[in-house]
């Protein structure tokens, strides 16, 4: 165990390490004050967290038949990879650094998709889920954010269209 | 059991590779009050809102931190319950519902502190940032029903607005209250 341990050790201290890994991703989470949002803002149709679909407490029938689903995950990823080549006494490093985002409309269209814009529908969510996640390896770091959204589509007992 | 994550710890040691983070899922399953992530809400008999009846009295705002451990395999924090939170702050800001409900999440500093990562035990977290409007629906008779509309079709076409015959579109953008209602 202990060999393994000063084994492992040996790339940090010769600095081939995941130092750049590292220090890209810290920069990364340090310099992104703003998070992944998701949100529906200029969807018309009511997105529904929780069990209350009216003002007043009324609650959404639970057997309602769906008429349609929707579901989608908003990401924000970046990488960074780094990789050396010797050609006799020449060293060739390649580093390449991604990153994306999705638009944070990206939720309002799958639900204007699903629902057609109607006002005589509720989108139920199902589903919320949040996740960070970093990876980190001698020469290469990913780092992902991401909120993943589903539910239903159903028919809004008295709801105008 | 126990030598497998030996096994993982030195591996993950010995090649200085790691992987840490977390993830939670949003519920509020027991709030008392109608929570949209669109600008969308229903009124006591079932029509949509419309947007000159709608008055913002505050703003939610909900912070919470998410927690795994060994690789995001065990969900230390699996349900973030935000009911408690919407019913103290909607019933503080004296409001009816929260529409435009914004979920976001971050890393934390845990989550990139040099090589603990590579530690199975290393808690990873991911920060939870849910923000949202509270409104207060004013009654149709306060809030001059019989105004242009200010959003689409879909919501002015509540039982006591007007027919949408007789709201031009563009005097119904004019009154828009921001961008991102358009």
């Amino acid at each position: 165990m202990k060999t393994t341990l000063l084994r492992g050790l040996r790339p940090f201290a010769a600095g081939r390490a995941p130092l750049p890994s590292l220090l890209f991703l810290f920069t990364l989470a340090a310099c992104t004050p703003e998070p992944n949002w998701v949100g529906a803002p200029r969807v018309p149709t009511p997105v529904l967290l929780g069990p209350v679909d009216r003002v007043g407490g009324h609650r959404a029938d639970a057997g309602g038949k769906a008429v349609g689903q929707f579901g989608t995950s908003v990401d924000q990823t970046a990488s960074y990879s780094r990789s050396e080549t010797q050609v006799g006494t020449t060293v060739y490093v390649r580093e390449e650094r991604t990153a994306s985002r999705d638009g944070t409309g990206k939720l309002s269209v799958h639900l204007l998709r699903a629902a057609e814009g109607r006002g005589d529908r509720d989108a139920h969510v199902k589903s919320l889920d949040l996740s960070s996640f970093i990876l980190i390896t001698a020469s290469y770091g990913f780092s992902e954010l991401s909120v993943g959204v589903s539910g239903e589509i159903v028919p809004a007992k008295g709801g105008a269209r | 059991m126990r030598a497998s994550a030996l096994c993982a710890a030195a591996l993950a040691l010995s090649t200085g590779a790691g992987c840490v983070g977390a993830n939670t899922s949003v519920v509020a399953p027991d709030a008392h009050y109608p929570v949209s992530l669109s600008r969308a809400v229903r009124d006591r008999d079932g029509s949509l809102v419309p947007g000159e009846r709608r008055k913002v009295v505050g703003t939610f705002d909900e912070k919470r931190t998410a927690w795994s451990m060994f690789y995001k395999l065990v969900r230390l924090t699996p349900k973030t319950d935000l009911s408690a939170s919407i019913d103290r702050q909607v019933k503080a800001a004296g409001g009816d519902a929260i529409v435009n409900l914004r979920v976001g999440t971050l890393h934390c500093g845990l989550n990139v502190v040099p090589f603990l990562p590579a530690l199975p035990l290393w808690p990873g977290c991911a920060r939870v940032f849910v923000r949202g409007d509270i409104v207060k629906v004013l009654p149709a008779s306060t809030a001059g029903a019989a105004k242009a509309p200010t959003l689409t079709g879909a919501e002015t076409a509540a039982p006591k607005a007007p027919a949408p015959a007789a709201r031009p579109a563009k005097a119904a953008e004019g009154k828009a209250p921001s961008g991102r209602w358009l």
